[in-house]
């Protein structure tokens, strides 16, 4: 049984040869790999990351700098912490989400919902107003919408009118 | 001829001067000899303005190189067209051009027929001459366009190879009569105030110029996002660079005000707010002439590092701070007869709740555009404010304002019945409920692509609802054929209609701009006569040749593109060589569709004729000029040809009597 195993020694190390070059060929990033691109997205590349990577040579050098990163075993964060270590928050294509930061991200939105609220308040206390007006009959009318096709199809047929004869 | 350039320039700037002192004082002291002086004045502008531009093409188009801007623009191997285009490639000559289509739009508002005997025109006039003063005094003392080199040079430094494309032609010319349109409804709108006109009449008045000037702002952003997108360095059509927000801002906030402006029309609600959004549309153009002239933000586009950007900060300082005493003082004025709201489901509601989203959009890019300023002034830290930020930002804002676009046509005004919004929305709801349902099906997992597909075919369904409720409403009434129905239906109410075929148009652009966040590139290097495979396309690299362009030499790769096995035809990227200019220019090759376009980039190659490709897979991109084509005929048929009428004002002050 054992001299069989031995045997089969070679065989399992042919194998794993042939096996070892197809797991080391998929790790192997280049300028295609989707990996290399999504860190690259990240990152303003000295302000050539609106250039294309066929004609700018900088763009290029971090494609293949990336690369040869992930390559090496380095992880996206490790990438992407590597070249903020070099060219500070600037080497970033959008600005990080601690610090000062926070507000690029936050005050957008805060904006928008201070502006909303402000919207909600004021619709609210004059609608409030129209239905306390109408529940003392002051301010009766129907809940017919106003938009009614037929209607308004009528009232630009009799203005068109109006503007033929007078 | 530079003593003529140079009279046309000063002369015009003491004419305006004077121009605006005449109808002041005519206004004053209600004397019509002054106010028809200032007209004449105004006239003059005009015509100068027209003499220095025709000397302006005459000196580039003839390539007078002892003048300095013909010598920094243009060479005499440049073709005619690009030689003329080069008016707009500067500083100096592209201000000339903006006092131009200022002084131009001056003397249209002065002898409008429409507004002939209207006591507010001489204060619309004196307005727009505080800009043309502005201007002039630019282009007379900062930045001269008929300025003389100290000898004649024997070659001119040429126009950037980027610039020599059709884009440079339209681009420019659009967005500055989209800038400067916006002039005009500003001025009706202040001069409104100052007379104490405190009805929509300055805004049924400046319909049409606004409609068209927003209708250049689209156009000129279009053009100027199909030129960066065959444009390579520019990132595309749609880079979210400094000076691409400067011209987006404006058209979001003028987009506000064409929607906000129907609810004063039709229940006398939104005075202010519509005031202030014309103010900030107008301070907006400013804000961005600033950000393109000055230099203090990196942009691909901008006219590079002078101090005029400092001139118009000034004068836009000065204008918002007139504006805003101007409208403070006559706030207590405004305030009364003003409309309510009556319901929180309502047209006018969603009106203002599209008004608030399009604003946030506004405070957004605007907020993204100086983030690095504030940032380093606080901290002292640099920080870059890219595509990332902007697509995540700006994303939920503009899908919630599609949404809103989706509703807003189908809800009645005043107040919305729960039977009016079932009726309205149950159909187009579960019909883009499927559609979402298919979207995921394709294979589409992530959430964004697909909620924004689902609210974009929502949107185009209400419309369709819309359009389909008022034909069958007419016919009832009428008994005419439904496409008869259709087409008086639209007829009759332009503006309303023109403004769904606008929506329509935003909604194809917004599909195009979904689907090409779906592409694919590859970058390879190929022999002559190897293939390589992307998507369903397989590129066969067949020659590397060289041909020549007039004085310039062009590398070209011939490439049989093959799609599923059938044969699509050869494409040619290129590289062009210029004999007057250091670095080549890259032009790319495309196959476009409507399914995808095919973008094929020649990178380099060798002396063996290897040659590297960058090949992209751009989905659905032709969706976003088809969208902008609809959208562009969507805002002439809401314009043309409509009856306005003679609108007359009411005023709340003195009798005035001079016109």
């Amino acid at each position: 049984m054992m001299v069989k195993k031995l045997k089969m020694l070679p065989v399992l190390f042919a194998l794993m040869f042939l096996v070892m070059p197809t797991f080391h060929g998929e790790e192997m990033h280049d300028t295609n790999s989707s990996e290399v691109k999504e860190i690259a997205s990240k990152l303003s590349m000295e302000g050539h990351s609106e250039h294309e990577l066929a004609t700018c040579s900088t763009k290029n050098r971090y494609y293949e700098e990336i690369a040869e990163m992930l390559n090496e075993g380095y992880t996206d964060e490790e990438v992407l912490a590597e070249y903020e270590a070099m060219y500070g928050e600037q080497g970033l294509r959008a600005p990080k989400t601690t610090g000062f930061s926070i507000f690029a991200w936050t005050i957008p939105f805060l904006v928008l919902g201070v502006g909303s609220t402000v919207f909600f308040m004021r619709v609210k206390r004059h609608v409030i107003d129209e239905g306390t007006k109408e529940e003392n009959g002051t301010n009766a009318r129907t809940e017919e919408s106003q938009d009614d096709p037929e209607d308004e199809v009528i009232r630009a047929i009799i203005e068109e009118e109006k503007r033929k004869h007078f | 001829m530079h003593i003529i350039g140079n009279v046309s320039i000063y002369l015009a700037f003491f004419l305006s001067i004077y121009a605006f002192v005449a109808f002041v004082l005519g206004i004053k002291k209600q004397d019509q000899r002054l106010i028809d002086s200032g007209k004449g004045a105004t006239m003059g502008i005009f015509i100068l303005a027209s003499i220095s531009m025709t000397l302006m093409f005459y000196l580039l188009g003839t390539s007078q190189l002892q003048f300095q801007y013909v010598y920094q623009y243009s060479s005499t191997d440049l073709p005619i067209i690009y030689k003329l285009a080069a008016l707009w490639a500067g500083n100096a000559g592209s201000l000339l051009l903006w006092t131009f289509f200022l002084a131009m739009y001056s003397a249209m508002v002065a002898f409008s027929k429409k507004m002939k005997r209207n006591p507010m025109t001489p204060y619309i006039v004196s307005i727009l001459m505080l800009n043309v003063i502005f201007f002039y005094l630019i282009l007379s003392f900062v930045t001269q366009p008929f300025t003389l080199m100290d000898g004649v040079p024997p070659e001119g430094r040429g126009l950037n190879p980027m610039l020599q494309d059709p884009g440079m032609i339209f681009h420019p010319v659009t967005l500055y009569l989209g800038y400067v349109g916006l002039a005009v409804p500003f001025a009706f709108a202040i001069a409104s105030l100052i007379v104490k006109n405190m009805d929509a009449f300055w805004i049924q008045m400046t319909r049409r110029w606004t409609i068209i000037a927003w209708a250049f702002l689209t156009l000129g952003n279009v053009i100027g996002g199909y030129w960066a997108y065959m444009e390579l360095g520019w990132g595309g059509y749609w880079a979210w660079d400094p000076v691409e927000n400067a011209s987006f801002m404006p058209w979001l906030t003028v987009t506000a005000y064409l929607h906000s402006v129907m609810i004063q029309e039709r229940k006398n609600m939104l005075k202010i707010w519509n005031l202030s959004l014309i103010i900030l549309s107008y301070s907006l153009t400013l804000f961005g002439t600033f950000l393109v002239r000055s230099g203090v933000l990196t942009s691909v586009h901008a006219f590079g590092e002078t101090n005029l950007g400092a001139y118009f900060l000034v004068f836009m300082a000065f204008m918002v701070l007139l504006s805003m005493y101007v409208l403070m003082s006559r706030y207590h004025l405004i305030k009364q007869d003003t409309g309510q709201f009556e319901s929180f489901v309502s047209k006018e509601s969603s009106f203002l709740v599209n008004n608030l989203i399009i604003l946030g959009a506004t405070f957004a890019v605007f907020w993204g555009t100086v983030f690095p300023l504030v940032s380093e002034a606080v901290t002292g830290n640099k920080v870059t404010v890219g595509v990332p930020f902007f697509n995540t930002v700006m994303s939920p804002i503009l899908l919630a304002l599609l949404f809103i676009m989706a509703i807003c046509p189908l809800i009645a005004w005043q107040r919305s019945s729960l039977k009016n919004i079932r009726d309205n929305f149950l159909i187009p709801a579960i019909i883009s409920l499927v559609i979402a349902g298919i979207v995921v099906a394709m294979g589409i997992r992530d959430a964004y692509p697909v909620i924004s597909f689902s609210i974009i075919s929502f949107m185009v369904l209400t419309h369709l609802v819309e359009f389909i409720r008022g034909t069958k409403a007419r016919r009832k009434v009428t008994k005419e054929a439904y496409p008869v129905a259709l087409v008086r239906l639209m007829i009759r109410s332009r503006r309303r209609y023109g403004g769904y075929i606008v929506h329509l148009g935003i909604a194809l652009i917004a599909f195009g701009i979904v689907g090409s966040n779906f592409d694919i590139e590859r970058m390879e290097t190929l022999r002559i006569g190897e293939s390589m495979d992307i998507d369903r396309y397989t590129l066969t690299y067949e020659a590397l040749d060289q041909r020549s362009d007039g004085v310039n030499d062009v590398v070209y790769a011939n490439i049989l593109v093959e799609k599923d096995g059938k044969n699509l035809g050869y494409i040619q990227p290129e590289r062009m060589f210029y004999l007057n200019w250091e670095e080549p220019s890259t032009e790319v090759a495309v196959r476009s569709t409507l399914r995808e376009d095919l973008y094929v980039v020649l990178s380099a190659w060798e002396e063996d004729q290897r040659a590297t490709f960058q090949v992209k897979i751009n989905p659905l991109v032709k969706w976003i000029w088809v969208g902008s084509y609809v959208l562009i005929i969507g805002a002439i048929f809401a314009i043309w040809g409509g009856r306005y009428g003679q609108v007359s004002p009411r005023y709340a002050g003195p009798e005035r009597k001079v016109h």
